[in-house]
């Protein structure tokens, strides 16, 4: 079943961020369905502990009689991590979530590249889902070092970030081309402005970058 | 009884980094502040809050128009200077937003400064916007670093003022750590012409400097080499994406020079990432691990306590002026920077370019860490460090001691 939903279109689209905001505008009895939602973006973030809980927290509220194709995902997956949790194995015997499948990742296809800078520093990486070819952002914060996995939001199969990926990307990509004028400003410019942006360490130079490369 | 006030910045490290200093502030002084909760965490006596009026945006930018005009034109210059002939079309909003966040904090302390008369201001050096305002309230201003540097300092050197240049101000005190960051501080106030501002050599009051080593060299096993890791200042338009990947590049030559090293002696390798770097771990970690694989570096470890690492560490690599260098220097570890950056810039003073060396290229870097394995660089590097600490006096004075000494002066 497709939502439409601006929760299910921001986790869809692989901005957690925003899943996450939405969810806490509604009041806590309207965000039961959603609970399931919180759990993925956990489960993205490989923090398992709270994956588990939302999980556990959606089951018992909710109490469905049938557990979607997200929700058996995560419980089989979370089952390799807390292989001896009662309710986690009585939940995928009830549901007869299928057992995970081994799978080496697939390299996440960057398609597209942006940087956001309120309100923290992101790097923010479009591309496609290697075996669905669903469309969906991974992020980074501050740095460029990196090498992770995060499942496709539609079709759950692990996708792949890394330097390596990224460092070909930016090398090939239009971004280079933003080149920038490294002479000090001589314009004279007014009082008080400067000094209050100083004390903004990390906002003025992402600003000559916040367009997307085209 | 004399009031005090911590900047918004500096208010952002009561918890992490002053939380000591704050005890002692508040049997002396009343502190005057807009954190509500503070009272959960310390003795309210002294505390006096400060309920602030919600403002609504329209408010604020009535009350800062110019400013807001000048802001917008101050982008416009910067965009425009930087970026030639490219249509920048900013997202909506971006920029009153930002200019809303940052004039708010500015609007805070004004307001507090007119509804109290403050004494004292701790300011953050990179929030000289509040010295002028401080200044007209008849309040004293008070450099607290959150972070100790002897280095050149970054606020008046640093590559961001090429960027968006402005004239440095300095506030009516500094705090210094020690009487390295005495000397630098004078040399700077001398010359930006800055002479009304009075070092005082109290120490920085911080929750977080390395603590005092007791000697434990019993078992040392094998030599370790540890890697400071730090993160880019996203303030240089060329550390957004360039430097990024040119740190790359770095840690690629860093880890196979340091698996060319290997078959000469054996270490092992140990990396602290700044804690930034640490926040998204799942992201960051196996980048490193992945690359310790890759040049059969076996014995790796991502440590996450700094304390512990420094104790560890018999040679450490950090990639920059890190504020780390002063505690490397305190637990007297021989330290070496691999500079990412060509135009990296260098102490004033040769004692210290002399026992912290700068290598920028993989050779460099190869031949130097060499030394510290096969001959005696290591006892000879060490010998700086401890010639050093005695000449200048450093690391003598306990936490509790820089508090005395810092009220003691303002009481
Ligand atoms: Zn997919």
């Amino acid at each position: 079943m497709e939502s439409t939903s601006p929760i299910k279109s921001h986790r869809l689209s692989g901005n957690y961020k925003d899943t996450v905001a939405a969810i806490l505008t509604l009041p806590d009895r309207e965000r039961t369905p959603f609970l399931l939602d919180l759990a993925f973006v956990q489960f993205a973030y490989e923090k398992y502990e709270e994956c588990l809980t939302f999980l556990l927290t959606y089951i018992s509220r909710a109490q469905p009689k049938t557990l979607s194709k997200m929700g058996c995902f995560i419980a089989s997956e979370l089952s390799i991590i807390f292989p001896n949790s009662p309710p986690l194995n009585q939940i995928i015997d009830y549901y007869q979530c299928p057992v995970p499948i081994k799978k080496t990742p697939s390299i996440f296809k960057i398609t597209d590249f942006r940087i956001n800078i309120l309100p923290i520093l992101t790097y923010v990486f479009f591309g496609q889902c290697a075996q669905c070819d669903h469309t969906f952002e991974m992020n980074t914060n501050v740095t460029l070092l990196v090498d992770f996995n995060t499942p496709c939001p539609r079709c759950f199969c692990s996708n792949t970030l890394n330097s390596k990926i990224i460092q070909s990307f930016l090398s090939s990509s239009n971004i280079h081309h933003y080149k920038f004028n490294p002479t000090p400003l001589s314009q004279p410019l007014p009082p008080f402005i400067p000094e209050l942006l100083f004390s903004y360490d990390d906002y003025l130079a992402p600003l000559l970058f916040t367009e997307s490369p085209k | 009884m004399k009031t005090i006030m911590f900047s918004p910045r500096n208010t952002g490290f009561i918890f992490n980094r002053f939380h000591t200093f704050t005890e002692h502030l508040l049997n002396h002084f009343k502190l005057f502040t807009q954190l509500k909760d503070l009272s959960h965490h310390f003795k309210p006596a002294n505390l006096i809050y400060f309920d602030q009026n919600s403002y609504s945006k329209n408010e604020l930018f009535k009350l800062y128009k110019s400013e807001h005009i000048d802001f917008i034109s101050t982008i416009d210059t910067y965009i425009t200077h930087h970026l030639d002939n490219h249509q920048k079309n900013l997202p909506d909003g971006l920029l009153d937003s930002s200019f809303l966040e940052m004039i708010a904090r500015f609007h805070l302390v004004k307001e507090m400064l007119a509804t109290r008369q403050v004494d004292y201001l701790f300011i953050c050096t990179t929030e000289i916007y509040l010295i002028d305002l401080a200044r007209e309230m008849n309040v004293k201003t008070i450099f607290l670093e959150h972070a100790p540097n002897f280095f050149p300092f970054t606020v008046f050197d640093d590559t961001k003022r090429h960027h968006l240049p402005f004239t440095a101000k300095f506030p009516d005190m500094i705090l210094s750590e020690n009487q390295l960051s005495t000397r630098h501080w004078h040399y700077q106030c001398n010359r930006l012409n800055q002479t009304h501002t009075k070092i005082l050599e109290t120490g920085l009051p911080l929750d977080n400097m390395v603590k005092l080593q007791h000697p434990f060299d019993s078992d040392r096993q094998s030599f370790t080499i540890s890697i400071f890791n730090t993160w880019l200042d996203k303030s240089r338009p060329e550390n957004l994406i360039e430097n990024e990947l040119n740190l790359i590049l770095l840690f690629e030559n860093l880890f196979r020079c340091l698996s060319d090293l290997l078959p000469i002696k054996p270490f092992r390798v140990l990396l602290k990432n700044h804690p930034k770097l640490d926040e998204n771990a799942y992201q960051t970690h196996r980048f490193y691990h992945q690359l310790a694989k890759k040049y059969g570096i076996d014995d790796f470890e991502i440590c996450n306590d700094l304390d512990a690492t420094i104790h560890q560490t018999d040679l450490a690599i950090t990639l920059g002026k890190s504020s780390l260098l002063t505690d490397l220097l305190y637990s007297k570890k021989p330290s070496i920077i691999y500079s990412l950056l060509s135009d990296s810039v260098i102490s004033y003073f040769d004692d210290i370019n002399n026992i912290f060396p700068i290598v920028s290229s993989a050779n460099e870097l190869h031949a130097l860490i060499k030394k510290y394995l096969v001959s005696n660089e290591y006892d000879t590097h060490q010998k700086k460090l401890s010639d050093i600490q005695n000449q200048f006096q450093l690391n003598k004075r306990t936490l509790e001691e820089k508090c005395h000494q810092i009220i003691k002066y303002l009481t």
